[in-house]
């Protein structure tokens, strides 16, 4: 801490969030965008599981086209975009200096916004790839690798400018996610659609990816904001940092290992070593478990930390639950009866919306407040969006989990596949309500989130130099 | 852990490693993967698919039919059994013979086995590819065809993919894909795994009813209905006979014919070329009786 400029403590949160504020309203706008969108293609895509006739007549709806856009649009619109503004928000504000290159973050994530929109349209013109997790096509992933390098760039030159020489644990995950991600994505996507490996090892790299996007991006992200967010707002310190050591490391030599099923055409010792590594994802979930699960938070009148609190909370409790359950279902005795059933799909949402949605806009709460004082309004809408996505995220995870169970004991029971499909009617209706409110969740996120832009616009005109003086915001030189 | 090198190089070596063990290595194993010839019939397996076939495959992709369907078959053994061909003519060394088999068979066992003709001698479950070679050593051990005798091996798949669902002979392997471009293998089974359902529903016109209607073939079907993969047009001078045959509430207009657009017969065309029931040596199967 004594090589700290002095310059850099004066520096609050709230400054050098504010230092930032186009790069996080750019790339929190198109992950918002992204999130309404993806929920209402996924809420079409639910309706049709119980209704086949809806749309029928139109193939840019039909079910796995709507499936394969709301993934993408989930994954590389919303979950992408978001993780990267809270990884530039936690670089800056763990290193104690400003957001360096805002204005390239904000330009780069309409690149990545112009990509994310050629792949959800491409596939739902019927340009997928075909492969699950990487469908869309050449083009789109084109601009993306190239938007991909005006995002990371600002997150890099931020942490390699910060003023606090130590790495505080939440700045490990950061960096190594964002380190993955770039690897992750480029090589899948050269082997994908540059030099495309042929026959059954395309599942290999798809295996290797869909599971790196989520184990090693999209959680080290989140756990990189609970380690954060949990010790800041209970007022306390990490209780322990050896414990996260052992998650952190645990998690980069587990975490990549899975992914690939057992039973997968492939040479039988690769999907056995796969399911094997995947049960021991526990070790750095229970290692974070033990270093602030059971950290407490500080009385606040801020609401926002209320909220961020409680997203936070549900995020950990998921991601303990998608531990726990993952281990059990990499038991051959367990996998054999749950693979292709539902039960997969509800582990998929248990760790995209249970653990990562709810991290991001965890995240998001706290940055948006910083940018633009909220109005009352604002906590409000806030707090509605706290329980309507956590309903949603809780009903759709139980309905996929009791359709599977449903689908397994038919399965078991000798019955037709068809009957053991139409057995689980109810819980799809179920999971579309769910789906539902998750849907409306992307539309509130997307409203608060215009109306922070609009606000944060506001002041900006108010304070610009032609048009006279205003209250400009508690902005620093960088 | 101060130290941003030593995290960048331990991250790397993780990703690294993972990158190694599950995309690089099984491409090292795989990559001199060759069709096999089948020596009985001289054809190669597998052969790429052509034509309107190829073309089938591109609207399985373009309308994602894999996110509901999968196209492996899953299995969980093997099933053994030696099935006594022809006795021949000198029953009493026959029976001497197979008793060296089991030390628990008595001399009235192997007399009946050995009048038995077509008999089993053995069935035995729960096996797997690596105890093939020594059961049939064992079997050959006995020498039963210096007395004319002939004894066949059946190595049958088993699971409730091959023997309840009936979706395929068995289990699929790296092979079967040697030409798939996309690789289409499927994560989820809301509808039946189609690996082979070339053999179990080669008929055109079930699956062009079924595309249109689902519900009209499998009573209770989630399956979503594809008629963008129709047309409805005024009949002309004449029917045309790729009319689909409706009836009741599906029956168009008067005057009015439903017939499949090019997508719908290049769909069912790549779906009629799914058909896995060539043994390898990977995979060997004897179809149960």
């Amino acid at each position: 801490m004594s090589s700290q400029p002095a310059n850099a403590k004066s520096l609050t949160t709230d400054t050098i969030t504010v230092s930032g504020r186009w790069a996080f309203l750019g790339l929190l706008g198109g992950a918002a965008c992204w999130l309404a969108v993806a929920g209402v293609l996924g809420l079409i895509a639910s309706i049709k599981m119980h209704s086949p006739t809806l749309l029928a007549d139109s193939a840019w709806f039909s079910y796995g086209r709507l499936k394969a856009a709301a993934g993408g649009a989930f994954n590389f619109g919303f979950a992408t975009q978001a993780a990267i503004a809270i990884a530039l928000w936690l670089a800056a504000v763990l290193g104690r200096t400003t957001v360096k290159l805002p204005l390239l973050g904000a330009a780069a994530s309409k690149a990545w916004n112009l990509g994310v929109v050629l792949g959800v349209a491409g596939i739902l013109y019927g340009d997928g790839t075909g492969i699950e997790g990487l469908e869309f096509p050449r083009y789109a992933v084109g601009v993306l690798l190239f938007a991909f390098i005006g995002l990371a760039l600002p997150v890099f030159v931020t942490f390699h400018n910060r003023t606090v020489r130590e790495l505080y644990p939440s700045l490990w995950f950061v960096i190594a996610g964002l380190f993955w991600f770039a690897w992750l994505f480029s090589a899948t996507s050269l082997l994908v659609h540059f030099w495309p490996v042929r026959g059954v090892l395309q599942a290999a790299v798809q295996g290797w990816f869909t599971n790196g996007f989520v184990v090693v991006w999209l959680f080290p992200i989140a756990i990189a904001l609970l380690l954060y967010l949990r010790p800041a707002l209970s007022g306390v310190s990490i209780p322990s940092r050896a414990t996260v050591l052992l998650a952190f490391w645990s998690l980069a030599f587990i975490g990549p290992w899975g992914g690939i099923a057992t039973g997968t055409p492939l040479p039988a010792w690769v999907g056995a070593l796969s399911t094997s590594m995947s049960s021991l994802i526990v070790i750095p979930i229970f290692a974070l478990c033990s270093s602030v699960g059971g950290l407490k938070p500080a009385r606040s009148a801020d609401p926002f930390a209320a909220i961020s609190w409680k997203f936070a909370d549900f995020s950990f409790l998921a991601l303990v639950l998608f531990g726990v359950l993952t281990a059990i279902n990499s038991f051959t005795a367990v996998y054999r009866l749950t693979q292709f059933t539902f039960v997969t799909a509800a582990l998929q949402s248990l760790a995209l919306y249970g653990v990562v949605l709810t991290a991001l806009l965890a995240g998001a709460f706290q940055i948006l407040p910083k940018i633009a004082p909220p109005s009352a309004m604002c906590a409000r809408v806030g707090g509605l969006l706290l329980w309507v996505s956590r309903c949603g995220i809780a009903l759709l995870i139980l309905s996929l989990l009791l359709a599977g169970l449903q689908q397994v004991l038919a399965l078991a029971s000798a019955a037709s596949f068809a009957d053991a499909t139409t057995a689980s009617k109810m819980w799809f209706r179920m999971s579309t309500m769910g789906e539902l409110l998750i849907a409306l969740s992307g539309l509130m996120f997307l409203a608060y989130v215009c109306s922070t832009t609009f606000r944060a616009l506001k002041a900006e005109y108010a304070s610009c130099a032609w048009c006279g003086a205003g209250a400009k915001p508690a902005e620093v030189a960088s | 852990m101060n130290n941003g090198p030593f995290l960048f190089l331990g991250s790397f070596v993780a990703l690294l490693l993972s990158w190694l063990g599950l995309v690089v290595v099984p491409q090292v194993q795989l990559r001199d993967l060759q069709p096999v010839k089948n020596d009985t019939t001289g054809k190669y397996y597998p052969l790429q698919r052509l034509g309107l076939a190829r073309q089938g495959a591109e609207v399985y992709r373009a309308n994602a039919c894999y996110t509901c369907h999968s196209q492996q078959v899953r299995q969980e053994g093997y099933r053994f059994r030696a099935v006594l061909e022809k006795v021949g003519t000198n029953e009493t060394e026959l029976a001497t013979a197979l008793m060296k088999l089991n030390p628990r068979w008595q001399q009235s066992d192997a007399e009946l086995f050995a009048q038995a003709e077509g008999e089993a001698l053995t069935d035995m479950e729960h096996l797997t590819l690596q105890q093939k070679a020594s059961l049939e050593a064992r079997f050959d051990s006995t020498k039963v065809s210096e007395y004319g005798a002939k004894l066949r091996f059946d190595f049958i798949p088993t699971g409730a993919d091959i023997e309840v669902r009936k979706w395929g002979v068995r289990a699929s392997v790296a092979a079967d894909y040697l030409y798939d471009d996309p690789l289409m293998l499927g994560s989820q089974r809301i509808g039946p795994d189609l690996s082979n359902v070339g053999n179990r529903w080669p008929e055109a016109g079930w699956q062009l009813h079924h595309l249109y209607h689902p519900r009209t073939k499998v009573e209770g079907s989630t399956m979503p209905d594809y008629r963008f993969l129709f047309e409805k047009r005024r009949i002309g001078a004449a029917p045309s006979p790729a009319a689909l045959q409706l009836t009741g509430d599906l029956a168009p207009a008067d005057g009015w014919e439903i017939v499949p657009t090019a997508d719908a017969l290049a769909l069912v065309a790549y779906l009629q070329s799914l058909k896995v029931t060539e043994a390898l040596f990977e995979a060997p199967t004897t179809v149960a009786p």
